[in-house]
């Protein structure tokens, strides 16, 4: 059997190929597939029920929880999203997928682009998604709020640089100023700017566009709820109802 | 995040102390696991460990160290003591235990920052792994007769 399987994937894989066997009836592939940290993807083929079995024995998942763990509904979601549009099974951690003699070639490469895109799941880590936040508050605000004449990076008050707000809508005559606050220091001057705006402007419109309202301690949510005319409390919030909200000041 | 070469040999040898204890070990979704928050002595840096190994192959394990810096988001994998599980981009055809150390190399050239290996024969199974592990991070004696007393943590992890 080993021998028979070494010749089949020698010559779909153009002799790039060795293969170990771990457990009986349980052979280790060496393919030069490696993940990021350079460690090789860990494939394993057997036998059963007249055709091959390539599996993981669970190790991109053991992988994958160094940093970074499948431990709610959405993730568990996204990881299963992932595993069967690739043509993947997962049974216990174990991810696998069935081929013939004829297809074991494109089947470890589907196989292995599948692994992949598990292992690469600790992107989904919070502080990279975090990070996009701004981007996709931009990305939503440029394309899909055109309509309200969206501009970046305005000072609304004459020599005061240190009070820029990140965008100014104009659904009407008076601009609405909207900052994105994803933390604390940003919650601070949204307040601080919108006060020294009231003071100094006759009119217009403040919003807010948390990232995560409940991230933001209750004090500095009192500031800002004193402070502006309106919070989102998340982007999904604002991407559902800012056109509602912009209507209204029409 | 700006590393340098006095900034790893600190991260990696400081005293450290656990500030959270390595929970009960659990099995889940095919390999058992535990973890533990460190700090270092000085209390200037903060880390988690974690231990892996496979269900079907305990010869798979991972004992690693994550470094979380105190005024930015983000962490590093720092140091992972690493069993027998496949071959590496840098030495292939080539199995053997190895340990995946963080490098200024690596960070420059934007890799992964523990893409780097030397192989080692310090420990066979990951009870070895482990013990070598608590000792190269510096943690405190006293923690390690604490927590990692025995000499079979791998069978008590199969007998719970």
């Amino acid at each position: 059997m080993t021998e028979e399987i070494i010749n089949i994937l020698k010559d779909q894989f153009n002799g790039r190929v060795s293969i170990k066997e771990k457990r009986p009836g349980i052979w280790q592939l060496f393919l030069p597939f490696y993940h990021e940290d350079g460690d090789m993807i860990e494939l394993y083929i057997q036998w059963e029920n007249g055709r091959w079995k390539i599996s993981d024995f669970a190790m991109a998942l053991m992988r994958l929880s160094y940093q970074y763990d499948i431990d709610t509904e959405n993730k568990e979601r996204i990881f299963q999203k992932i595993v069967s549009e690739n043509g993947l099974i997962e049974d216990n951690g174990n991810i696998f997928v069935y081929a013939g003699n004829d297809n074991l070639y494109p089947t470890i490469l589907q196989y292995v682009q599948g692994i992949g895109k598990v292992t690469s799941m600790r992107y989904f880590k919070r502080e990279i998604i975090e990070n996009l936040f701004f981007e996709q508050l931009d990305e939503f605000i440029m394309s899909r709020l055109q309509e309200y004449r969206p501009l970046k990076k305005i000072v609304p008050i004459l020599d005061r640089n240190d009070l820029e707000v990140d965008f100014q809508l104009t659904p009407n005559g008076y601009p609405v100023f909207l900052f994105g606050v994803k933390d604390v220091p940003k919650a601070r001057l949204a307040a601080i700017c919108c006060l020294e705006y009231q003071r100094t402007l006759d009119k217009f419109r403040s919003y807010i566009v948390h990232e995560d309202f409940n991230n933001i301690p209750k004090n500095d949510i009192r500031r800002l709820t004193s402070a502006c005319d309106k919070q989102f409390v998340s982007l999904d919030d604002f991407m559902e109802n800012a056109v509602k909200a912009l209507e209204r000041e029409r | 995040m700006i590393f340098s070469e006095k900034l790893i040999h600190k991260l990696l040898n400081c005293p450290k102390e656990i500030v959270q204890a390595p929970g009960k070990p659990r099995i889940e979704k095919g390999h058992y696991r535990i973890g533990f928050e460190l700090q270092s002595v000085d209390k200037e840096y903060y880390f988690n460990a974690f231990g892996r190994y496979n269900s079907t192959f305990p010869e798979n394990f991972s004992v690693g160290l994550i470094y979380f810096p105190k005024n930015e988001k983000g962490s590093y994998e720092i140091l992972r003591c690493n069993g027998l599980h496949g071959e590496h981009k840098l030495f292939p055809h080539h199995l053997s235990f190895h340990i995946h150390k963080i490098t200024i190399e690596a960070i420059e050239n934007h890799l992964k920052e523990d893409s780097n290996i030397e192989f080692t024969d310090q420990y066979v199974t990951f009870d070895d792994a482990l013990r070598f592990f608590v000792k190269y991070i510096n943690l405190n004696h006293d923690d390690i007769q604490k927590y990692f007393p025995g000499k079979d943590l791998q069978l008590n992890l199969f007998d719970d």
